[in-house]
């Protein structure tokens, strides 16, 4: 990748990365952090990683993008006041950020000069493709590709399970409900919500 | 270009995603700041990845990218369960397990 180009690539990443946390729309900041991605996915283009370009642009500014804009559209989060408000906040984040930064950058100084000098090695005519990672994750990785499906499988039943519909309840009319089992004492308003009486019998239906 | 240079811009991303955590009210934002924070090790993965070279930290790569979907999935509906049941994502009000 020559060096304009990269260097292009860079100024938008950081500038992305900026809006993704400085702007006081939520929306502009995830759509921000799409550009972000886009930009990722063509470095590693550009550092002969097709495969992952690939998974990068499906994976990150496809599926968990479209999940991010679907919370922020049903949550209606306003614009104001991005920021903390309490002063420690602001300061430790200033002070941790400028921090990290000036320890990496020194880091990168010292040990940096050769590593920029070196010119990347020639690779073979595959490398990065789908059958070179795919060659090595089926083989010496098997084992945590394997264990990966079994944490997707954990992440998909616990956020099903966290955000299912709890409330309200099926409505059932009041003279279809058989003989003594009208919940003593619990009075449902029209959204729903009971105002007295046991809510962890009631909330979930009945089908815990 | 050197490796150096993606390790800048890797470092540089990182240092944004955390100012962002520690900065935002807003938690869906914070949780796009701990995406950023992922993206610029995955950088920095892919990048000695090719300069080694091999192919073992892009299966690394690989490997955080789905990580973090699942995190990214499970994060964002607990996100919406707290605004259902307290009416806010704003970090600063949610005290409830303040000591």
């Amino acid at each position: 990748m020559p060096t304009w180009l990269f260097l292009i690539l860079a100024a938008v990443a950081v500038v992305g990365a900026g809006v993704v946390v400085l702007h006081r729309n939520p929306v502009k900041s995830a759509l921000a952090l799409v550009m972000v991605m886009f930009t990722l996915a063509v470095l590693y283009l550009g550092l002969s990683a097709s495969f992952l370009a690939v998974i990068q642009v499906m994976v990150y500014a496809g599926a968990v993008m479209v999940l991010f804009l679907f919370v922020l559209f049903l949550l209606n989060v306003g614009v104001e006041s991005p920021f903390s408000t309490r002063i420690a906040r602001r300061l430790s984040a200033g002070l941790v950020g400028m921090l990290m930064g000036l320890t990496l950058a020194g880091a990168l100084l010292v040990r940096g000069p050769a590593a920029a000098a070196a010119s990347a090695p020639p690779v073979a005519q595959d490398f990065g493709t789908i059958e070179a990672v795919g060659r090595l994750l089926f083989t010496r990785y098997l084992l945590p590709f394997e264990l990966l499906s079994v944490l997707l499988l954990v992440a998909i039943v616990g956020a099903v399970f966290a955000s299912r519909p709890r409330w309200p309840v099926p409505e059932v009319p009041e003279e279809l409900w058989p003989e003594g089992t009208r919940p003593g004492g619990t009075t449902y308003t029209p959204e729903g919500e009971p105002r007295e009486g046991p809510r962890t019998e009631d909330r979930t239906g009945g089908d815990a | 270009m050197g490796l150096s240079g993606y390790l800048v811009l890797s470092a540089l991303l990182f240092a944004i995603g955390v100012g962002g955590v520690l900065l935002r009210r807003n938690v869906v934002v914070i949780i796009m700041s701990v995406e950023l924070m992922l993206n610029a090790a995955n950088l920095a993965l892919v990048a000695f990845s090719r300069y080694l070279p091999g192919h073992d930290g892009q299966v690394l790569a690989f490997i955080v990218i789905a990580v973090a979907a699942a995190e990214a999935a499970v994060g964002l509906a607990l996100v919406v369960q707290v605004a259902r049941s307290r009416g806010t994502v704003d970090v600063d009000d949610l005290t409830l397990l303040r000591g």
